[in-house]
This record gives structure tokens, C-alpha cells and sequence, in this order.
């Protein structure tokens, strides 16, 4: 039988018998043509490569992550709650050492949803990796978690569910904001009061090649995982950047893609979009199999590869030297800044956030405030408004210190229905979620 | 009548079967060469009048094994079209090797041509080194098998004794295994051929046409000598598949079950779930290759009534060395058919002063002893069980409704069939706690589950309308179909398609096991369907009536 260097743990969880619409881009047919790929590969047949299905998760870990407005029942459907189970599926594991890595090929996508979600964004409603997180610091008291998202799309939801989270480390490239959907992550988002510089973003300028991104993961990736000391890496692994891709406007190719993830060595990489499904996917997805288990892929190659046709201009590779640059000044001043922002917001830090659902056409408002508290990351209120609901959602962070803890549990207690349509309490300090009304 | 013979490794079973019944049977001792004992024992054992009334023969041999696991292989050259993905070196499995270039992709679509020209001058120096047999597989051949085609068109000028082409071993895709099936049937061939041909002078000899004398195939189904000719690799791994079946048959075709068989050296096990023989997600492996070699699932443990007992640092150890008793001094060597015999009458007999030599190593009286070394045979036997539960239970599912509904495999007993099974079973069923049923003539099981086999087979239909095509690569079935060509057409179709090349007698025998249609979507919209069906025949078995 076959061998790979690195023992590698696969879910291949296509859901053949789910879509949103017959002829949306998230649909039964989107990993088809890999499945066929990795079959013909013979890939199940490497002894030290093994596939698993996935399970389906325990609603305790949405309520950890998330606020599912108005409840879990109503908007999570069966497909979203595998495909967060295989993140959970996939961690167990790499964790318990039955395989090095993992690679969870999913769908549907989760990296859109944030911490408060009433429906679908961008063809997620619960976040796959966010959920994953929570489960590794619950059941595996895991404390320093990095997110890389290389998805093209800026990975927003993961971004506001660690938004003042020290302990996470997110990371996204993407193509900048000013060209695709949602349109944020740009370098001036760079955490909350208590973890400036932990969020950090690398808008890409379209038609950035594979020696762009390896150039960002060389340059800067690499060097703040470095300093940062992760006890694991998790990869957000979209493959929307790819040059075939319908949604956007990127030119990095399989070859890159492997390349990423060899130097990146994820522990553990799930799998968000990804559209060119017959010419990108079945090349790109085996491209990071093989990476990630230690077999060349230098033969895999898309049928119409042409690495001339795909090269960046000069003006985007100095540009993206400058961003590396500037970037890397914001994770070498955290502190600093850290002080300034807690010197100019004494009490709570406020931010107004107005969320859009593209795929159900709505807007929600939010009023975010983070207390400014000298002993933990401070805890958070956040007033939401949308679909005719409003939230009051208090979130105690596991960090939290008695002080923010009881602050929590009595505003809780003490904030009257009246014109609330949810109160709800996450305590991540002692896992345990409350709402009212009951 | 049908008559079974399977060549076990220590016996030759045979039986005789007529109107459901089973009517004679005879254990030969297996001498040193195989094809000459099986051949003698068949010839001993069919009288007059059993050719008189003769329905058919039906042999499961070892022979095509026996030569891949002895490396007794013919010279092979091989085409490999390599296409996208793993580098191919380790695919080098020929005694000479050509890497074509050339690439068809997942949906059968041409890439990149194939050139003949280079193939040509590869095939020029295989015949130069006097290599005889030639294997061609291309990537994703399955879906198109062009590019293998324009390569057997172009070796005819070359006249290889034989050829073998990838798409028509398998419909499933995995082309390692393609590689290393087509070079594999390439590679027995002269065995095979040798078999073969003894097989013609015996059916001449005793006046028995060809057309009655069946090959077991290791999916448990049978295959005439004649139709095996260009696909010898059929022929191999058929012990384990006679005797799951004679299992399946022999205790009236239970739901789910395991099957245990235990001969002289190994202990074999197969799973029966919802009715049907647990087959291999791809195929078969042979010596160190994984093939598309269609076979049931089963776990083999080396263990048998001929295991010798031994003491090894204070434990014991039973296996995987075997002795024969006319090859056993006396008193020298502990089977453990000797313990299971010891243990279930516990009289004096010939072998207790090394039983005795054995316990007392252990500080153990016999009985103690007898009973430690059951309960690890039978600790072996359940962690091989326990394994294939597991695998079977988690074989990958793409679908939400059978990953939330799909049945769990839960077998209700266990069917223990060879000779020493009457021993065995009282101690499986108190230590694994489970119905052990031990069905009449487990003795010859394996005989009869070759003698009832049916014809087994797999189809696979992939239609892309976008492409206009469809494809059946089991029938050799290459052809076009209309933009609005739908799921039910192509079911509909499919089971033409088996009739019509007379794989079944009627619909009703096909069943279709698998189906999916997916919109195709380009540019945002929709432009055609992928249409998948998976049928196979219903395995036809003899009811037997006693």
C-alpha cells in the first residue's frame, strides 16, 4: 500500500443531496469533480491517509459561538450543522493523535457568519471554524489558537466572533474590499480594546498571482506565527483566489495553493468557498492533500496552467511589499496602541456595525460596547436590531474577571424583557448560555 | 448436477449438488502440484454418471495467487498515461515502462492527445528486450477510453501474445489500481494459460464441453473459462468468496451476519450486511497491490486447525506456522486443533504428554492451559471482527440522508463453517457473547459456496449532457444521448443495456443500487445534467433444500 510522509485525516463530506437553489454556486454539483479527483488519485488508498465522516454537532457549541436569532431551530439547517460537526470531527483527530493533520472538504461555508446571525451571509450561517475554536479551548483547554483565512473573500464573521479575543490570532488575505463582497477587512481593522493587532488584514489588490500570497506568508504570516507562538494553526482554506474562480478576481493556481499550505503547515485546515468547480477545485483541493501529507504535487497542474499568463504587475508587487510592510508595523505596536485606545476610552469602547445579509437582502444594525477592564479582555454588550427583533446579547469572555462576570450576570438578570425580544447570556468562562424570555 | 471444487490450502473439497440437494462430497489431500491434485481429485471424484446429467463445474483455485505471491510473473511492458496528480513513478510496476503523454480529464473530455508516435517506439523496444505482454491504462479512461484505444490500435503491428487494456478491468475510478490490475492480469497470464489449457485436455479426457466449466471470481460470482481468457486476474482470490457464500447459502440466507470460516492455516472471515455479501469499496489486493479486481470484504486471520502451539516468552503463541499430522512426529508439535479436541473431551490421547510438556511451562494444568489458548485464538478471531464492523460502519458517505439515516451494520449471529467449527463454536459464542450457528456440511462449505455462485456484476453509468455522452464502461458502451436526457431515461437504459448483451435474463435482475443527478451550472446558469446510476445483478444463488 501507498504512503505519505505525514499521516493526514480527511472528511469529504460533499453533501450531494443539499443546495440552496438549483442553480446557486453553493450546490450539490460544487465538490463533484474533486471526489472524482481524489478517487482517481487512489488517494484512499495511501494507509496513512484515512477518511472519516463527519458527525453532526451538539447545539451546546453554536450557543458558545453564536446568537442564532431567533433560535438555533429556526435558521441552522441540517447541512450547516455536519459540516460545523466535521470541523469538531476533524479537531478530535488531529488532537487525540490520530492523525497529524487534518482537512475537513465541506460545504457549506461558514467564515461570513458573525457572533450574532439571523440567517445566511455570503452562504454561511454558522462559523465552522468559530465553533471549532470553542470546542478546542472547552474540551481541549487549548489557549493560543491562530486563524489564517485564504479565502478570497474577507472572512468578517471570524473576524467579529475574535474581534477582542488576545488568545486568537486572525489573520485574512483577500481580495481587497473596495472590489468584492462583504467589502471590509481592510488594515485598519485590527481588533478590539483588548486585542489591537491580533485581528490582522491583508487586502490584496485583484490579479495578485501566487508570488503575491507567498510573498505575504513569507513576509508576514510567518514571521507574527513566529513571535505569536500558536499552540495551533487552523486554516480557513477558501479557493476562490483561484484564476478560474466565477465570484472573483484573483490569479493564484494549484501549484500555489500547495505551496501555501506546505510553508503554512496548518494542523488543521477547513474548507469555505470556492466556486470554479470544474476547473479549480478537483486540482487545487488535491494540490493541498498532497501538501498536507508530504507527497509531491509537483504534477499537479491545472489542464490550462500558464504560469506567464497568470504573473502579477510590477505596481501589485510593490504594493503588496508596502501592505507587508505596514502590516507587520501594526502587530510590532499592539501594545501601544492597545494603551492609547484604553487611555481615550475609559469605560466602554463603542462601535456602531451595520451588517448586510446578501443572500436574504437585509441589514442589521448593531451597537457593540466593550468594557474597559484593567483585569480581563472586558465583556461585551451588543444591542442588535433586525427583521423586526431586538437583542440584547452579553457575552462574559473566558478570560473574564469576577468583575466583568457578575457584571454580566446581573445585567442579565436585572435588564426587563420589555422592548427586547431576546436577552441572552453567553458565559464562555463557564460554558453555560442563558436566555430570557425562556 | 453442479459439482464444486475449491482448493483450499490444505484440502481439495469437492461436492456434488442436484436438485437442491447435495448428494456427494470428498475431501482430497492437496499435493505439491496444484493444478495436477485439483485436476485428479475432479477426475476421481466425477463418476459417469455425474457427466451424464452435468449442469455445470465450477473451480476456485489458487493458482493465479499462488503465482503473484511467488513473483512467477510473466514479462510486462506498460503504457501509463499518467495525466494530473501524483508523480508516477511509483506506478513503474512493468518490467519496462512508457509514461505517455496525454490527458483526459474527470469528465472524459480530451485535453491534451496522446502521441503515438513515441508510444510507437516505446512498444518497438519492449519487443526488443522480448517482452511478450503489454498493459495500457490511460487516467480517467473510464470516462473515455480513447486515448487506450488509439494505443491497442497502434500495438497490433506488434503482435504482443497478449494485451490487456485499464478500462475494461473496472468501471470505478482509482488509477493506481488500474495500473497495477491491468499489469497484474498481464503478468499471470502464462500461468493462467498453463491452467487453462490443462483444464481443455481434462474437458476433452472426459468429454465434458467447455462451456460447462465455470471460474469462482473472488466477488462470489462464476465466470465461463472461456469468457476469463483475456481477464485471468478474475481467477484470483476465490477461497475467501466460495466460502462466504457457502456461509450465506448454508444457513438459509441470513440478513446479517459474519461468516467464519476456519480451515487448516487461516480463519477467514466476510460480513453479510442487509442481505448482501460485503464487497471491497474498490477491489481486491493482491500480494503488495492494491487492484479493481471486484472481491468480498474479508478479514483473514492465521489461525487454523493446524496452528501450531507454542511458548514464546512465557505466552503463547498460536500461528501463524502451520504442521500437517502425517508431517508431526509424534508428540512433537501442539495444534490447535489438538487443544479444541483436548478441551472438549478432555481423554487421554497421544498428544497429552505435549500438552502436558506445554502447561507445565506455564506452571497450568492441561485444562487451564487448553482454555488460555482457546480464549487468545478466539481474541484473535474478535479484534479481526471488531475491525471489519468498524470499516464496514465507516466507509464514506456523501449524503446527508445516509449520514443521518444510513443503517448501521449490527450482525444478529455469526455462521461458522470448516472443519473445526462443531469445536470452536461453544467457546465463540460464550466469549463473544453472540448466536453461533454451525449449518450442515460446514465441513465442505466452501465447496458448495463455489458450486451455487451466481454471475455478480457492477455497472456504472455516467451520463454528461452537456457533452452529449454517455458511457457504460462495463458493457463497453460508448455512445451519444440527447440535451434533455434525464435520470429516468438513463435507468431505463442501463437495464436495456445489461439484456441486451444477455448479462440477465429480465429486468428484475438488474437492480439499481445508486443514483444521483446534478445540475450543471456554467456562468450562472444552467447548461446540462450529470447523471450517475449504479446498478449491479442480483446475485442469483441456489436454494439448497437440506
Amino acid at each position: 500500500m501507498l504512503k505519505a510522509k505525514n499521516s493526514l485525516g480527511l472528511i469529504l463530506f460533499p453533501a450531494f443531496d443539499w443546495r440552496i437553489s438549483p442553480t446557486h454556486p453553493e450546490r450539490e454539483e460544487r465538490l463533484l469533480y474533486t471526489i472524482d479527483q481524489i478517487e482517481e488519485e487512489g488517494l484512499f488508498d495511501y494507509e496513512n491517509i484515512k477518511i472519516y465522516n463527519p458527525e453532526m454537532i451538539e447545539s451546546k457549541y453554536i450557543e458558545m459561538t453564536h446568537f442564532c436569532i431567533p433560535a438555533i431551530s429556526s435558521i441552522v439547517t441540517v447541512s450547516h450543522k455536519i459540516a460545523a460537526g466535521s470541523a469538531i470531527t476533524i479537531a478530535k483527530k488531529v488532537l487525540s493523535k490520530e492523525v497529524e493533520k487534518g482537512f475537513a472538504l465541506i460545504r457549506p461555508p461558514g467564515h461570513h457568519a458573525h457572533r450574532i446571525t439571523y440567517g445566511d451571509r455570503g452562504f454561511c450561517i454558522i462559523n465552522n471554524e468559530a465553533i471549532m475554536v470553542e470546542y478546542l479551548r472547552k474540551e481541549y483547554k487549548i489557549k493560543k489558537i491562530a486563524i489564517i483565512d485564504t479565502d478570497c473573500h474577507h472572512g468578517d464573521g471570524t473576524q467579529d466572533i475574535f474581534w477582542n479575543d488576545k488568545d486568537v490570532l486572525f489573520i485574512s488575505l483577500h481580495q481587497d474590499g473596495t472590489t468584492l463582497y462583504p467589502g471590509t477587512g481592510f488594515t485598519d481593522e485590527m481588533g478590539g480594546p483588548s486585542a489591537i493587532g491580533y485581528t490582522l488584514n491583508l487586502p490584496l489588490p485583484p490579479y495578485t498571482s501566487d508570488e503575491g500570497f507567498l510573498y505575504c506568508l513569507d513576509n508576514l504570516i510567518i514571521p507574527v506565527l513566529e513571535e505569536f507562538k500558536p499552540d495551533i494553526i487552523i486554516n480557513s482554506a477558501g479557493q476562490d483566489n483561484h484564476y478560474s474562480d466565477p465570484l472573483t478576481n484573483m490569479n493564484f493556481s494549484a501549484q500555489g495553493y500547495a505551496k501555501l499550505t506546505e510553508k503554512l503547515s496548518p494542523n488543521i485546515s477547513v474548507l469555505e468557498g470556492g466556486y470554479s468547480i470544474e476547473s479549480a477545485l478537483p486540482y487545487v483541493n488535491l494540490g493541498i492533500i498532497f501538501a498536507f501529507a508530504g507527497i509531491d504535487y509537483s504534477n499537479i497542474k491545472e489542464p490550462d496552467y500558464n504560469p506567464e499568463r497568470l504573473k502579477q504587475s510590477q505596481r501589485t508587487t510593490d504594493y503588496i511589499k508596502r501592505l507587508c510592510e505596514h502590516v507587520y508595523s501594526i502587530w510590532k505596536s499592539k501594545e501601544e496602541r492597545e494603551y492609547n485606545i484604553k487611555m481615550a476610552n475609559q469605560d466602554y469602547y463603542v462601535r456602531k456595525k451595520s451588517i448586510y445579509y446578501d443572500t436574504m437582502g437585509f441589514r442589521e444594525n448593531q451597537l457593540e460596547k466593550i468594557k474597559i477592564c484593567k483585569k480581563c479582555s472586558g465583556l461585551i454588550l451588543i444591542d442588535s436590531l433586525c427583521l423586526g427583533y431586538r437583542v440584547l446579547a452579553i457575552v462574559i469572555p473566558h478570560d473574564a474577571c469576577n468583575d466583568c462576570e457578575n457584571e454580566g450576570h446581573k445585567l442579565f438578570e436585572n435588564t426587563e424583557v420589555g422592548d427586547y425580544s431576546h436577552i441572552l447570556l453567553q458565559d464562555k468562562k463557564s460554558f453555560e448560555f442563558f436566555r430570557k424570555p425562556l | 448436477m453442479i459439482i464444486g471444487l475449491d482448493v483450499g490450502g490444505t484440502t481439495i473439497d469437492t461436492v456434488a449438488i442436484e436438485n437442491g440437494k447435495v448428494v456427494a462430497f470428498k475431501k482430497f489431500e492437496r499435493g505439491r502440484s496444484l493444478i495436477d491434485s485439483a485436476l485428479e481429485s475432479l477426475n476421481q471424484f466425477i463418476s459417469k454418471e455425474m457427466i451424464s446429467n452435468l449442469e455445470r463445474i465450477t473451480l476456485s483455485t489458487t493458482v493465479t495467487t499462488n503465482a503473484i505471491v511467488q513473483n512467477n510473473l510473466d514479462k510486462v511492458g506498460m503504457i501509463i498515461e499518467n495525466g494530473i496528480g501524483a508523480n508516477p513513478e511509483f506506478l513503474m510496476c512493468g518490467d519496462m515502462n512508457f509514461f505517455a503523454d496525454g490527458y483526459i480529464n474527470n469528465r472524459g473530455i480530451e485535453i491534451n492527445p496522446v502521441n503515438i508516435e513515441s508510444v510507437k517506439s516505446a512498444l518497438q523496444s519492449f519487443k526488443q528486450e522480448g517482452i511478450e505482454n503489454l498493459g495500457i491504462v490511460g487516467k480517467f479512461s473510464v470516462r473515455n477510453p480513447q486515448h487506450e484505444l488509439s494505443v491497442f490500435k497502434a500495438a497490433k503491428e506488434y503482435n504482443f501474445k497478449f494485451v490487456s487494456v485499464g478500462y475494461k478491468l473496472s468501471g470505478k475510478l482509482n488509477f493506481p489500481r488500474r495500473v497495477f490490475s491491468t499489469y497484474l492480469n498481464c503478468a499471470v497470464y502464462s500461468t493462467f494459460n498453463m491452467f487453462y489449457k490443462s483444464i481443455l485436455t481434462f474437458s476433452q479426457e472426459r468429454k465434458i464441453p467447455l462451456e460447462k466449466i465455470f471460474i469462482q471470481k473472488p466477488d462470489g460470482g462464476i465466470v465461463n473459462l472461456q469468457n476469463i481468457e483475456s481477464f485471468p486476474i478474475f481467477s484470483i482470490l476465490s477461497g475467501p468468496a466460495a466460502s462466504a457464500q457457502g456461509g450465506f447459502v448454508l444457513s438459509n440466507f441470513a440478513k446479517n451476519a459474519i461468516i467464519i470460516d476456519i480451515g487448516g492455516t487461516t480463519t477467514d472471515i466476510a460480513f453479510l450486511s442487509n442481505g448482501n455479501l460485503v464487497l471491497e469499496p474498490y477491489g481486491a489486493k493482491i500480494g503488495k497491490y492494491p487492484t479493481l479486481v471486484r472481491a468480498i470484504y474479508s478479514r483473514s486471520v492465521g489461525l487454523g486447525a493446524e496452528s501450531i502451539v507454542k511458548i514464546v516468552d512465557d505466552t503463547v503463541k498460536i500461528g501463524p506456522e502451520t504442521k500437517r499430522w502425517y508431517e508431526k512426529g509424534k508428540n512433537e508439535f501442539i495444534t490447535f486443533y489438538d487443544v479444541l479436541q483436548f478441551s472438549n473431551s478432555c481423554h487421554e490421547s497421544p498428544i497429552n504428554a505435549g500438552l502436558k510438556s506445554l502447561s507445565s511451562q506455564l506452571n497450568m494444568s492441561q485444562e487451564n492451559f487448553c482454555k488460555l489458548v482457546i480464549s487468545r485464538a478466539v481474541s484473535m478471531i474478535e479484534e479481526k471482527i471488531k475491525e471489519g464492523i468498524e470499516y464496514i460502519n465507516n466507509l464514506p458517505v456523501y449524503t446527508i440522508n445516509k449520514l443521518l439515516y444510513g443503517e448501521k451494520f449490527a450482525p444478529q449471529k455469526i455462521i461458522l463453517i470448516g472443519g473445526p467449527a462443531e469445536l470452536l463454536k461453544p467457546h465463540l459464542e460464550n466469549e463473544l457473547k453472540i448466536k453461533v450457528e454451525v449449518p450442515k456440511h460446514y465441513m465442505v462449505a466452501n465447496a458448495i459456496g463455489c458450486a451455487i455462485g451466481s454471475i455478480s456484476k457492477e455497472y456504472n453509468l455516467v451520463a454528461d449532457t452537456i457533452q452529449g455522452k454517455m458511457v457504460i464502461p462495463e458493457l463497453n458502451i460508448y455512445q451519444s444521448i440527447p440535451a434533455d436526457f434525464t435520470i429516468d431515461q438513463a435507468k431505463k437504459v442501463l437495464i436495456e443495456k445489461v439484456l441486451e448483451c444477455r448479462e440477465a435474463k429480465n429486468q428484475d435482475d438488474v437492480e439499481i443500487v445508486d443514483e444521483s443527478s446534478f445540475n450543471m451550472i456554467r456562468s450562472f446558469k444552467f447548461c446540462g445534467r450529470m447523471i450517475r446510476i449504479k446498478a449491479q445483478l442480483k446475485p442469483k444463488l441456489l436454494n439448497l433444500r437440506d
